[in-house]
């Protein structure tokens, strides 16, 4: 199973759910944001480098690709991204792109908006902001209203989001019993399959200067 | 000081009774006539505003002389007939917006309002609002590097319970025009209404004009529409700058807690802005009304607006929106529509 993180989020999983049960009917536009500073975190730097991450319209933005796949049980006919070119980079040093946005068409009519960024400045917050509109309703999961807590210290606050069960937690977990009990994956390979072409085709569409890229791919993206 | 007369031509605009009240409010403004052509709509308004109704365009010109500007609040597709009259009959005129949804009506008239010596202002609201004028300094003043990405929504209700010429493509848009080949919908929804207020800002603050279009549109969320309810659109401006709008009516009138929003997020070289211009607002919930509703409280844009307005006849300059403004907004709209039916990016400027 690929680690499609995402679903295992408790507001993403009940998003879905609603969505489902037919809470706001036919799913039609959605909005999916992802975006932090550049996680300086990361051993020697990996995700700055374009051969090893794929920038954040692979990395990162695939966690919405992955949920709005899943959400919309509709496979993507078309995608179009900007990313900045690398002389209008934020972070200079790093050959990843670092900051894209893009639009994404499914085959049955749903349309959807990705923003994904590296660019934000050091010490803004890891955020993440989702909304879904149906034909009888609309949803907003808004990570940084809903954080349960704040944390002041000098110079610097934050809200926290806080989950009863941690979410990488339960995904182990899921796992452990697809393999001891038989229970279905949640995350196919072919959702990761179809995430990985939504983030491919996007990656191509930027490097193309915004050019729109057709589902299915025929051609490898990153030589 | 002298007071400046005024006019305010059709209410079908669901703005219009808010100018109505600027209009009447603003102490150097004398508002002296009413006309629309939907008699019923225009006696109202005579009632409620004690300001004498015309049904006949020609007379309220004629029997006003001394009047400085018009405000027109009417449907999209009128905005050129009026702006043309108003301006033959020698008046400044404030005009809703989209200015045009013809580049050559939008033509026409800037030379007609440069041969008359009069000036065309466009309500392009945003321009005025507090919190966009600091965001736009911000970025003026280099503050968050250099502009790199920015990505806007203004979402909103479908107006079209209140007036509901916003969904008929001949009074939104002033023709029949598919949306896109073997789709029912006809242009004049959302993308009409809704894209050029991003698109005017993202001019203003880039300073920059777009070279380049792309925009998806969806099924509708309504079904019942004849023109779209949603779009996605991307731009690629001349200094490099790359955005998004998002103009869709996506909020369900008559159940969300506000109209909708006007948010922009700036990415700079040097940092971030966040702006979401409506979020002044308090979360009121009574048994009486019914829903939780989002009462606003942030600022009065439409009265700074026409404060400028006047402003700008009396010290004789351009108002901060000009047509010209109104036409490169209008422009990136139509190349939204043209990229939409042909499913290609669109280059600027559109021949």
């Amino acid at each position: 199973m690929v680690a499609h993180v995402l679903r295992f989020f408790p507001e993403y999983a009940r998003a879905k759910y609603l969505v489902e049960v037919g809470a706001i009917g036919e799913p039609r536009i959605a909005r999916a944001y992802r975006y932090s500073s550049f996680p300086a975190w990361s051993v020697k730097g990996w995700y700055g480098e374009h051969r090893l991450s794929g920038g954040v319209l692979v990395d990162l933005a695939i966690h919405d690709y992955d949920f709005l796949r899943w959400v919309f049980m509709d496979e993507v006919d078309r995608v179009c991204a900007l990313a900045p070119p690398p002389e209008k980079k934020v972070i200079k040093e790093i050959t990843a792109v670092d900051h894209g946005i893009v639009l994404i068409k499914f085959r049955k009519g749903g349309i959807a908006y990705v923003m994904a960024s590296w660019s934000y400045p050091q010490g803004y917050p890891f955020s993440t902001y989702l909304e879904i509109v149906g034909t009888k309703g609309i949803l907003h999961v808004d990570n940084k209203s809903t954080a349960p807590l704040g944390v002041a210290k000098p110079n610097s606050y934050e809200r926290q989001q806080v989950y009863p069960e941690d979410p990488y937690y339960l995904e182990i977990l899921h796992f452990a019993e697809h393999v001891v009990k038989g229970v279905p994956l949640r995350v196919t390979a072919e959702d990761a399959y179809k995430a990985l072409e939504i983030a491919l085709a996007a990656l191509k569409s930027a490097l193309e200067g915004g050019a729109p890229v057709n589902l299915p791919l025929k051609e490898e993206v990153i030589p | 000081m002298r007071k400046l007369k005024a006019a305010l031509l059709s209410f079908a605009h669901v703005h219009a009774n808010s100018y109505a009240r600027v209009l009447k409010e603003l102490e150097n403004v004398d508002f002296v006539a009413i006309w629309d052509d939907n008699e019923a709509r225009g006696k109202k308004a005579e009632e409620q505003y004690k300001v004498r109704y015309y049904r006949s365009l020609e007379d309220l010109f004629k029997l006003n002389r001394d009047l400085d500007f018009v405000v027109i609040a009417s449907e999209n597709a009128k905005h050129y007939e009026l702006v043309k009259y108003s301006l033959e009959n020698d008046v400044h005129v404030l005009v809703e917006k989209p200015f045009t949804t013809r580049l050559d009506h939008a033509d026409e008239l800037i030379r007609l309002s440069r041969n008359k010596g009069r000036y065309v202002g466009i309500c392009f609201v945003m321009r005025y609002h507090s919190a966009v004028l600091q965001a736009k300094g911000m970025v003026d003043r280099g503050e968050i590097g250099e502009l790199v990405s920015i990505t806007t929504t203004n979402h909103g209700t479908c107006p079209y319970k209140v007036a509901h010429w916003f969904v008929e493509p001949e009074l939104s848009y002033g023709a029949r025009i598919p949306l896109k080949p073997g789709d029912r919908r006809f242009r004049g929804g959302s993308v009409t209404d809704h894209t050029v207020h991003c698109a005017d800002l993202l001019r203003w603050i880039t300073g920059s004009e777009a070279y380049e279009v792309f925009a998806e549109v969806g099924e509708n969320i309504r079904g019942d529409l004849e023109v779209e309810d949603n779009a996605l659109i991307l731009i690629k401006f001349r200094n490099g700058v790359q955005a998004s709008i998002d103009c869709s009516w996506s909020r369900p009138e008559g159940v969300y807690p506000t109209w909708g929003d006007v948010n922009l997020y700036l990415l700079g070289t040097g940092g971030v802005v966040e702006l979401e211009s409506f979020n002044q607002q308090i979360s009121l919930a009574s048994w009486t009304r019914g829903k939780l509703e989002y009462i606003y409280w942030g600022p009065d844009v439409d009265f700074v607006m026409v404060r400028d307005f006047t402003e700008a006849i009396t010290s004789d300059r351009e108002p901060r929106a000009t047509a010209f403004d109104g036409r490169q907004a209008s422009e990136i709209m139509l190349a939204a529509y043209e990229s939409i039916s042909t499913g290609k990016p669109v280059r600027l400027p559109l021949t």
